[in-house]
């Protein structure tokens, strides 16, 4: 034992039958055995509160924040209801599912899917707390890459969260996860990912749950979530699927309606309506050759009609400044202000930001919009909700009017 | 292949970075590739009369070109990721970016060196390593085989992590053998070096994103007037790369792709893939340098870095060259001459090489 540290405290040299100890900072050879033992204990010691330490702060985020069942909501079902493999994995997380008083057309809104966008997610949140259904079948997944909510993404320097303060003067605090799920629950990732369509993709991506469609039942944890939600689109007969995303402000498609070529007519009416409500929306064909994607794989693998939102988000993009809490619920940023005046952005941006209410405003509207659009094309099968918080309100009001207080 | 070219010591001296640069080409790692076939090619390169600092920066500097040549470009990837760019349609810009300057920087480093194989010199050599023939060789085809199947194969994947274990076990049964708790201490310890720097330098960058330092550099250079912008792009990826090229591809190859849009999207990217894979060359990882340092046992791998630089440069300029030019390249590597012009331009060399080694052997 005694020789066993004598070695972890210093080190092996040489190749004959004997280990010959270099001790730590050089030719040291004649010190005391016991003061070396005094380095490695002071070592340890300092590495184990190190280790702890960050181990609390690793594992704080993995405690799911309450979501309060509104009153519209009839079920809370899990994801691996549609895939027992999924049961007591860190990929299991809430199906809300909001029933219509009528029958109509079946509905799923995708929030979370990239948890580092929290616009998407909020506004999946809001859904779940304030809509009923009057015709139709509503299912919500808040959380649906719940792996990554459960860390953030390394060398981000991105807060683990972020609250907003409710009318009652509490708060109600969100994680800002990752793009990706977390290495706990899948890792390594290989070099480069084979997408089982023949598309090649960088080997981070295998855990980018938006590369992971259709899915495989029996793949890693990304891919049986893609595979889960497969399901529910194909055995619920899902008319309808909207992926909430935000995306950074010097990229190309944004605020932006991306939409599967089937869903083409749909997503150019939700357009004009909007535009009629003074949201500006661009529409982008959903590319054949990008893979893995929501828009593009439930598109081809269902019957499904699929739009992804965007919006822009400058707390994920890269010319951002200081990243804090304040940066993610109020988009300030005076690097991004300045990308703004030299035209590099494909997005408006001003000194008032891209503040949370606006981004989750946005997806909300165009949600009621893209129902609105949908109950006009396929009238058999409407979806109508109710309490759909109104675009204007969650710019005045502010997201808290419209989260419910924790109990 | 070495006895059969022994008189011809320029033509093998590019024939062994094309060799070296196979396992780049499949794995999309330079470290992988200076470790792998760095490793093989380094005795030939030796008996070619080449010094340490040359040999080393000739497999440094093939691992960086294998690893950004196509099929597999990691950065040109990450980079396309960025902006949603299907992986598709690099095999012609990645090879004009590529094997090139790759035959030009060899040639810089090592033409005025090489002389012919002393063939006896060169089996006497052989003769004495303690571990003979294909056995020898067979930890590292074990991995440049399973990287290979991970990278072609749809679900077959054991990590790095595991390959490099399962290539090191048995390492243990076909290479000399030795006290393996020994070696596996003595393992830890040359890792522990670079391992700190990665973290330290990870750190480094994780406080830089929080206070904003990353965005300043980004947006400072991304605001730059067009020629300023270039000079930006040319030194700022390479130097962000010191801390990962693949980071730097993602931080800084996607908003100077974007900056570039209009022009051929593909070359930029393979271009800017370039720079991005020239950061392994910088300091403090420089993990191209530090392995090939460590493939030819050279203690201070600046000696290494130091070598390298006149075809580092050469290749940052090229890149650069290769953005501003990226529309007509385009049109070039897209077009049915690209193919021939290539091989043929591949003949010329081969004949122009030969005369070398002819007028060398009849100088001798």
């Amino acid at each position: 034992m005694n020789r066993f540290c004598a070695d972890l405290c210093s080190g092996f040299s040489g190749t004959g039958k004997s280990w010959k100890v270099i001790p730590f900072g050089g030719e040291r050879i004649g010190d005391p055995l016991k003061k070396r033992y005094v380095q490695f204990i002071v070592f340890i010691s300092v590495v184990l509160v190190v280790v702890l330490l960050s181990g609390f702060s690793f594992t704080s985020m993995w405690k799911d924040p309450p979501i309060v069942r509104g009153p519209g909501v009839s079920e809370v079902k899990m994801l691996s209801d549609w895939l027992p493999s999924l049961s007591g994995t860190k990929g299991d997380t809430e199906v809300y599912i909001i029933r219509g008083s009528e029958p109509g057309g079946n509905f799923l809104l995708l929030g979370g899917n990239h948890p580092n966008e929290p616009g998407g997610t909020l506004a999946a949140v809001l859904m779940i707390e304030n809509v009923s259904s009057l015709a139709g079948t509503v299912y919500i997944i808040p959380r649906a890459n719940h792996s990554a909510f459960t860390h953030n993404d390394p060398m981000e320097g991105a807060p683990q969260f972020f609250s907003i303060e409710l009318p009652d003067g509490s708060r109600r605090t969100f994680r800002f996860g990752s793009r990706r799920t977390n290495p706990v629950s899948q890792w390594p990732d290989p070099t480069i990912y084979n997408h089982p369509t023949g598309s090649t993709l960088g080997g981070s991506e295998i855990s980018n749950l938006n590369r992971a469609f259709p899915g495989r039942e029996d793949g890693i944890i990304t891919e049986r979530v893609a595979a889960a939600i497969m399901n529910i689109v194909k055995q619920e007969k899902i008319d309808l699927v909207c992926d909430l995303h935000e995306s950074s402000p010097e990229y190309p498609v944004n605020n932006a309606i991306v939409f599967h070529q089937e869903a083409a007519e749909l997503a150019i009416m939700t357009q004009m309506m909007l535009e009629m409500e003074g949201v500006d929306i661009r529409l982008e064909e959903s590319p054949p050759s990008l893979r893995g994607l929501t828009h593009r794989e439930i598109g081809d693998n269902s019957d499904a009609y699929v739009v992804l939102l965007e919006v822009a988000n400058p707390s994920q993009g890269r010319l951002r400044g200081k990243t804090t809490e304040e940066l993610v619920t109020t988009g300030v940023d005076k690097y991004y202000l300045q990308a703004s005046k030299d035209g590099k952005l494909f997005a408006p941006y001003d000194e008032t930001g891209y503040p949370l209410e606006l981004r989750v405003a946005r997806h909300v509207t165009t949600v009621r919009v893209l129902l609105d659009s949908w109950n006009m094309m396929f009238p058999d099968r409407m979806i109508m909700l109710s309490d759909v918080p109104a675009y204007n309100a969650i710019l005045s009001d502010g997201l808290g009017a419209f989260l419910k207080p924790v109990s | 292949m070495t006895v059969a070219l022994h008189r011809k010591p320029t033509f093998l001296l590019v024939l062994m970075t094309f060799f070296i640069m196979i396992a780049g080409m499949i794995t999309g790692s330079s470290t992988a590739t200076v470790l792998t076939t760095g490793a093989i090619a380094y005795p030939v390169l030796k008996s070619l009369g080449l010094s340490k600092r040359r040999a080393g920066s000739i497999i440094a500097m093939s691992g960086i070109y294998g690893m950004i040549a196509p099929p597999i470009n990691l950065p040109a990837m990450i980079i396309g990721q960025g902006v949603d760019m299907p992986y598709i349609g690099f095999t012609t810009p990645l090879l004009f970016v590529t094997f090139p300057i790759a035959i030009i920087t060899t040639l810089i480093i090592g033409v005025r060196k090489v002389k012919p194989v002393d063939l006896d010199e060169f089996k006497k050599t052989r003769e004495s390593e303690p571990v003979k023939g294909f056995a020898v060789y067979l930890p590292l085809i074990v991995m440049v085989i399973l990287m290979v199947l991970e990278n072609v194969s749809w679900g077959f994947s054991l990590g790095l992590p595991l390959i490099f274990m399962i290539s090191a076990l048995i390492a243990v049964v076909t290479g000399r053998r030795g006290n393996i708790l020994k070696i596996s201490f003595t393992a830890i310890q040359n890792a522990l070096g670079i391992l700190s720097i990665l973290i330290g330098v990870g750190m480094f960058i994780q406080v830089m994103t929080m206070n904003g330092v990353r965005g300043l550099i980004v947006g400072y250079l991304n605001s730059l007037p067009q020629g300023a912008l270039l000079l930006g792009i040319a030194l700022g990826i390479p130097a962000f790369g010191a801390v990962s090229s693949y980071g730097s591809s993602s931080v800084l190859g996607v908003p100077f792709l974007l900056a570039f849009l209009g022009s051929n999207d593909i070359v930029v990217c393979s271009a800017l893939s370039l720079l991005a894979g020239l950061g392994d060359m910088v300091p403090p990882t420089a993990l191209a340098g530090i392995f090939a340092a460590h493939v030819v046992g050279e203690k201070n791998y600046f000696k290494i870095w130091l070598s390298s630089m006149p075809a580092f440069f050469i290749t940052m300029i090229f890149a650069t060259l290769t953005i501003v030019w990226a529309t007509q390249i385009g049109r070039f590597v897209n077009s049915v001459f690209f193919y021939p012009v290539l091989i043929g331009a591949f003949a010329i060399v081969a004949v122009v090489l030969l005369l070398i080694d002819k007028r060398k052997e009849s100088v001798a």
